[in-house]
């Protein structure tokens, strides 16, 4: 990689970076293994610049994080980090300022993995059916049916937290 | 629940900035910089283990007047009865762990697909883009514990199988092996039924097979197997498509891949223990 190609990639990492970490930390709920994903990505991605079109290579950061994150392959390496998903915060600790944040993230990590990928793809970073598929390795159908399943269990799992949550921090 | 409802418990979710990055871009460059390099002495002892391999396929040839018997990967044999290029084989003695894995793989392939084409796929792709050709990827570049290998396998008919392939060390689990194991195959989550079975060595075997409707359609052959040797084999077999995104043919009008369940399980069995983590 010459200067100017590496100057390029930094100037890209430099940009994207944030973006690439938030929406980690929303399929995985866990800032340490998100910036993991990240920088894995990213290690990656620089190994291939010199060979990936500028247009495509946040796609392509995109698809190595989520592949990271929730590849079923791999799901047992990360089963020892995935035992916050339950709530953290006992109910008679919240307050009304954490609440909001508390019941998104309870339900959150209640939702299955692909789920909550297919969702934070289409509907954070504004996605469409196909660039998810293609994001997940996956058919366009099966984003659908991801989709719709997951904005039903998603909307499950908000009320049931809610009462556990937002009941007590309201008193 | 509409877009802007789901947006608002993504807000929430975040809550406040991020915390500040433990490595920065020169510490990623610093990391690329080193998986070049490793790549690049990979590329050169591969070549020459090209030209080892063409050597030793001649001078076998000769000697024996047929194809030789396909096992043994992880020495670094050199010929094969399936077609594939000389890329899958890796200079003998080559120390990476990836590599003679790689090896082990190719040879289970073309014993069990003989005169079949098995083509490596990269592990990321993105459309218009010259992929990665490797076929092993550690799962991420600090914990180096676990393999992921994609293969292509074309028949001469019909679609070809996508076969993906994971070797990862058993974790600490609670419960029994055989919960540990439908948890790695999703059991739980998806409509397809998995069932149990004991392998020629004692080794604990979960599979399922066929459409997953809970997955748009998608067809799959899965066989996940709890060895001796302290891993997990997992096998994954899914039609191919040309988009490389269309794992199915999607809304029940899938096809099975054709390789089998029965075969899953045999390349999931036959590969040998795992490497040797470093």
């Amino acid at each position: 990689m010459n200067p100017r190609q590496e100057a390029e990639f930094r100037e890209f990492a430099a940009a994207r970076r944030d973006a690439l970490l938030r929406s980690a930390y929303l399929v995985c709920g866990d800032w340490h293994r998100a910036e993991d994903a990240v920088q894995t990505s990213l290690v990656k991605l620089y190994a291939a610049w010199t060979r990936t079109r500028r247009p495509t290579a946040e796609a392509y950061a995109r698809q190595i994080v989520m592949r990271t994150l929730i590849d079923e392959g791999r799901r047992g390496w990360f089963r020892r980090e995935r035992a916050y998903a339950a709530a953290p915060i006992e109910p008679a600790s919240v307050t009304a300022d954490t609440t909001g944040r508390i019941v998104a993230l309870s339900a959150l990590a209640k939702l299955p993995a692909r789920q909550r990928a297919t969702l934070v793809l289409r509907f954070w970073e504004d996605l469409s059916v196909e660039e998810t598929a293609q994001a997940l390795r996956c058919s366009a159908g099966t984003v659908k049916s991801q989709t719709a399943r997951g904005l039903q269990t998603l909307r499950g799992l908000l009320d049931e937290t809610q009462l556990t949550f937002g009941r007590g921090a309201a008193t | 629940m509409n877009h802007e409802e789901v947006r608002g418990v993504f807000h929430d979710a975040l809550g406040e900035t991020p915390p500040l990055p433990r490595n920065d871009t020169d510490d990623i460059i610093s990391a690329g910089r080193r998986v070049v390099g490793r790549r690049r002495a990979w590329r050169t002892s591969g070549a020459v283990a090209g030209i080892t391999a063409v050597v030793a396929l001649v001078g076998f040839a000769l000697q024996q007047g047929g194809a030789r018997p396909v096992n043994d990967a992880a020495a670094g044999s050199s010929s094969s009865p399936a077609t594939s290029g000389s890329d899958w084989y890796i200079q003998q003695g080559n120390p990476d762990p990836e590599h003679r894995y790689q090896n082990a793989l190719r040879d289970v392939l073309a014993a069990r697909f003989p005169g079949q084409t098995l083509v490596k796929r990269p592990l990321i792709a993105a459309p218009g883009d010259v992929p990665d050709r490797e076929l092993l990827e550690f799962g991420d570049s600090t914990r180096r514990d676990g393999i992921g290998m994609d293969v292509i396998v074309h028949f001469p008919t019909g679609d070809p199988t996508w076969l993906m392939v994971n070797v990862e060390p058993v974790l600490p689990h609670d419960g029994g092996d055989e919960d540990y194991l439908r948890e790695i195959g999703r059991c739980e989550e998806e409509s397809v039924d998995c069932h149990t079975e004991n392998g020629p060595n004692g080794e604990l075997i979960v599979w399922r097979g066929g459409v997953d409707s809970n997955d748009g359609g998608e067809v799959k052959n899965v066989a996940i197997v709890l060895r001796g040797d302290g891993t997990v084999v997992r096998v994954k077999a899914l039609v191919f498509t040309p988009d490389d995104t269309s794992l199915s043919a999607g809304d029940g009008t899938s096809t099975l891949p054709q390789v089998t369940v029965d075969d899953v399980k045999a390349i999931a069995l036959a590969l040998p223990m795992a490497p040797t983590y470093g």
